[in-house]
């Protein structure tokens, strides 16, 4: 006696799959309609009425996990990576949505540089994008005209990293957070000091020292918790949401909680390199573990994980940063000019669940909201994207929890010169297929969309006021 | 095929989130969520409205009567409760949990899960809490106040209980407040003359809470045991409470709707005697910052501690002496429309957060999530059809609980239960009760830290 409400598009059934959300693992068929998920249900008789039938039985159906730091080099170093070998990579390890930092060549400072490049990302994608835009100086002006133009909100770096994107003095990013706060929009920050920085890195290069330990000898925890603490009071002063990325400190962890204790809107990424990497695998990996912050002793990393299963880690993210060999092999020339960051966004979501699900035992709800349900409520895209709800965006990764692979770049990975800081590492648990807004994007190895598939999400459009982070559950 | 109802039109408020969505029912389960396209056999409108998971009080006191609170808790939107067990004089906790499985529930219209309670610590054995959750009774109240009714556990009883529900997988839940102190400054009142119903929070006062709530949860780190302050009324008893989260301690945190919409104003005026319960009514400074402990998840879960006590003849015959007449009040069937309009409608919560306090979370803390508290599907077929714009006032008409007062007497009610769906069957239209088919259930529960179900 029902009527049929006319279907938005072609039917895929996901069926007989385990859901695993951010609020709860249940045993559903999942039925989307052209590009959202319509259903979730127990009832057998829909499958009757898919056009398409994906089998999930025996698979954990995932939100796409949404990578909010990876960086493609595209423009400037597509030797090195581009928005097509980067979002293939990235579909290929289960993520559905990235967002693109700003630091390409040149970096994006204007209005003109960010519509220019979303123009020609838009071209050449897999899966959906963002687009942060820039807090730096120069672009101070352009804040705005970034942000009308659909930028996701605005980085920030407080020490000098590639020497082609200036970073802020504490003057010039409060002017950006105040300029991002009367916009509404989030500020990234990457916090580590530069004076302290600087001052080491000045210190070991007048002794002469270019070996593998100098690096992380000029960038100590403490040169990042420090900034962290100054980015939350400026943050704070400004009123503005601030997300800190790549946090590698337990302290960074607390400061940051604390600064939520008090009401501030502050947030904080981790890395699977600052999970997954300690300092024994540094000595041996060299430039191929270089990056910043550096990666830290056991101690820290266990407590980075103590607070990541506590959940006061908002989310997980890759800081993809590709490179090409010969690149990063002139690292052992000089470890304090190796170039900083590692090529992960392809095995980014399975080790991390490798680890947290089979050895840490951290739940599915709590890996979903890591991976990305937390993301989508920080930058706006909840409930549309990080979840598996009725009415939400049918971006999906479906995993084999149970299948053991070993990390083999040149055999598995997408980007244009494939390497790993992981190569060799065993990881139980597999992405068998992405789903973006209905359609498989990645199965079996393979990219089966064309670059193009992938939408824009722009911050005018897409994105929704930014809610208050959901209260934690205490029992 | 059985008969299947689809709920269609409204907006699913459940796990957080808010999602236009129909619900589908069969055989007593939610069997589809979404934009449905399947064949139903009735259709429910709710357009306009939020459906909700049938909500689930964690605190009632129903035993006896659990027909007309049944109904009381249904035309409200309650579809579960935890009730806590009243035993017989030399009873265990257990065997009074079995006599109440076979006495009571087959009368009652909602589900029942229960707590045990030590009511006599004097003769608590070791063995008890065993016993009591080998019926799936997996939660026990500890009285820390009323020596002169001879339950109160001293630190030597309690901490041995504790040891148990620890071992046991026990949530151990503290009536928290100072029985020695309340009796010393009620004999103090008496030689003055003084124990009228306006000296109630001179007799029980902020202090004697938040001391036994410190003492609670210390005896509870010493032994490792998860626990569950009930009725929080103030933000010293609070404070104890995330100390001890601090340490690493799992608590949990409930408060009741009387000490959120109420204030102890109410102790100097001539109707003093329709608020008299323990704790009493705080001052509003209180009641402002537990609701802003609810919205944050400082506290988890909004109770009603619903009792059945009529007016008369017990409390009216007491009179104005805060030792007689009988403690507490009613509350199972407004809880859901007091959290609405003092809640969601003065902008302390959201109406998500409301659900989880109300709905969710409840049943999270006592074992019984995803089967109730959540609109999903394999959950229980318990729902609210939440019509938000109804405007009603609450009175002797609208109750169904058949008392003779409530102390939400003349207060101006946003939002009411459209329609009610338990365990699969329409049971409340426009907030009357249709009548049930099936009797409400007992719900067993699991220990804690038992892994029965993979859950959030």
């Amino acid at each position: 006696m029902t009527t049929t409400p006319p279907r938005s598009g072609p039917r895929t059934v996901i069926a007989h799959g385990t859901v695993a959300a951010d609020y709860g693992v249940f045993d559903a068929h999942v039925v989307i309609d052209g590009e959202q998920i319509t259903a979730l249900t127990v009832d057998d008789s829909v499958l009757g009425s898919a056009d398409e039938l994906i089998d999930a039985r025996g698979l954990v159906v995932l939100p796409g996990a949404i990578d909010p730091h990876a960086h493609f080099e595209d423009p400037g170093h597509t030797e090195r990576e581009d928005f097509t070998t980067g979002t293939m990579a990235a579909a290929a390890g289960g993520i559905t949505t990235v967002i693109e930092h700003p630091l390409t060549y040149p970096p994006v400072t204007s209005v003109e540089l960010y519509t220019e490049k979303r123009e020609m990302a838009k071209r050449k994608v897999v899966i959906d994008f963002a687009l942060w835009g820039a807090l730096t100086r120069p672009s101070l002006a352009h804040m705005e005209g970034q942000w009308r133009e659909g930028a996701a909100g605005f980085k920030a770096f407080m020490p000098e990293s590639d020497p082609s994107y200036p970073n802020v003095s504490d003057a010039e990013f409060l002017d950006g957070m105040e300029t991002a706060e009367r916009l509404g929009a989030l500020v990234l920050v990457h916090a580590e000091s530069d004076s302290l920085l600087q001052a080491n890195r000045a210190r070991l290069q007048s002794e002469g020292r270019t070996d593998v330990a100098a690096h992380p000898e000029s960038r100590p925890a403490f040169v990042e918790e420090e900034a962290v603490h100054r980015a939350l009071f400026l943050a704070d002063h400004a009123g503005v949401r601030l997300q800190i990325v790549h946090g590698s400190s337990p302290v960074s962890v607390d400061l940051v909680a604390e600064a939520r204790a008090r009401g501030q809107r502050a947030t904080i990424e981790v890395c699977p390199h600052h999970l997954l990497l300690d300092l024994e695998d540094y000595a041996r990996l060299g430039p191929w573990g270089c990056c910043a912050p550096a990666i830290r002793d056991r101690a820290l990393v266990e407590g980075m994980w103590q607070r990541v299963l506590a959940g006061t880690v908002d989310s997980l993210v890759s800081d993809h940063a590709a490179y090409t060999h010969a690149e990063k092999e002139a690292g052992w020339q000089d470890m304090l000019s190796c170039p900083l960051g590692c090529q992960v966004i392809q095995e980014t979501v399975p080790l991390v669940l490798s680890e947290a699900l089979h050895r840490r035992g951290m739940s599915l709800p709590a890996f979903a909201s890591f991976s990305a349900t937390n993301t989508a409520r920080t930058v706006g895209l909840y409930p549309r994207k990080g979840t598996i709800l009725p009415g939400a965006d049918a971006d999906l990764a479906l995993y084999d929890l149970e299948s053991e692979w070993v990390v083999d770049p040149k055999a598995q990975q997408f980007s244009k010169n494939p390497w790993s800081p992981f190569e060799g590492r065993r990881v139980r648990g597999r992405a068998v297929r992405t789903i973006v807004r209905g359609r498989t994007v990645y199965a079996d190895g393979q990219i089966v969309v064309d670059p193009g598939y992938g939408r824009f999400l722009s911050s005018q459009e897409t994105f929704a006021l930014p809610e208050p982070a959901a209260a934690e559950a205490v029992l | 095929m059985s008969r299947r109802l689809l709920i269609r039109g409204g907006t699913v408020v459940s796990d957080g989130a808010s999602v236009p969505a129909d619900v589908l029912i069969s055989e007593g389960s939610i069997v589809a969520v979404g934009t449905i396209d399947l064949a139903a056999d009735q259709v429910l409108d709710a357009d306009g409205c939020l459906v909700i998971p049938g909500a689930v009080d964690a605190h009632t006191h129903i035993f006896g009567r659990v027909r007309d609170d049944g109904v009381s808790a249904l035309c409200g939107g309650t579809t579960t409760a935890l009730a806590f067990t009243d035993a017989e004089p030399g009873e265990s906790p257990a065997a009074a949990a079995r006599r109440l499985i076979k006495e009571q529930i087959s009368g009652s219209p909602i589900d029942i899960a229960m707590h045990g309670v030590i009511w006599d610590p004097d003769s608590y054995r070791e063995g008890d809490l065993r016993d009591l959750s080998d019926l799936g009774v997996t939660s026990v109240k500890l009285w820390l106040a009323y020596p002169e009714l001879g339950i109160m556990a001293d630190d030597a009883q309690a901490y041995r209980v504790i040891v148990e529900a620890a071992r046991e997988g026990v949530l151990v839940q503290g009536h928290c407040e100072n029985g020695g102190i309340i009796e010393a400054l009620i004999d103090e009142l008496r030689q003055q003359s003084r124990l009228g119903l306006r000296e109630l929070p001179v007799a029980r006062p902020i202090i004697s809470e938040s001391e036994a709530v410190h003492r609670l949860l210390a005896m509870a780190e010493l032994a490792g045991a998860d626990a569950y302050v009930v009725h929080l009324t103030c933000r010293r008893a609070l404070e104890e409470i995330e100390h001890a989260r601090q340490r690493g301690q799992t608590v949990g945190a409930e408060v009741c709707a009387h000490h959120l919409v109420l204030d102890d104003g109410v102790y100097g005026t001539p109707e003093a005697i329709r608020y008299v319960m323990a704790p009493p009514l705080r001052p509003k400074p209180e009641s402002d910052a537990l609701w802003g402990a609810l919205a944050q998840g400082r506290i988890d879960v909004y109770a009603s501690d619903h009792s059945h006590e009529p007016m008369h003849p017990d409390k009216a015959q007491a009179g104005d002496d805060l030792t007689a007449v009988p403690y507490g009040v009613p509350g199972i069937e407004l809880r859901l429309a007091l959290g609405f309009t003092f809640g969601v409608g003065r902008g302390r919560l959201s109406p998500e957060r409301l659900v989880e306090v109300a709905c969710g979370a409840p049943a999270r803390a006592f074992g019984l999530f995803p089967r109730k508290g959540t609109v999903r599907p394999g959950a229980d077929a318990d729902l609210v059809v939440w019509d938000p714009a109804v405007r009603w006032t609450a009175g002797p008409d609208s109750r169904h609980d058949g008392l003779d007062y409530s102390p939400y007497d003349g207060l101006e009610l946003e939002g009411g239960a459209r329609m009610v769906v338990a365990g699969g069957e329409l049971v409340v239209q426009e907030r009357e009760f249709l009548g049930r088919e099936q009797p409400g259930r007992f719900l067993p529960r699991p220990r804690r830290g038992a892994r029965v179900l993979q859950i959030a």
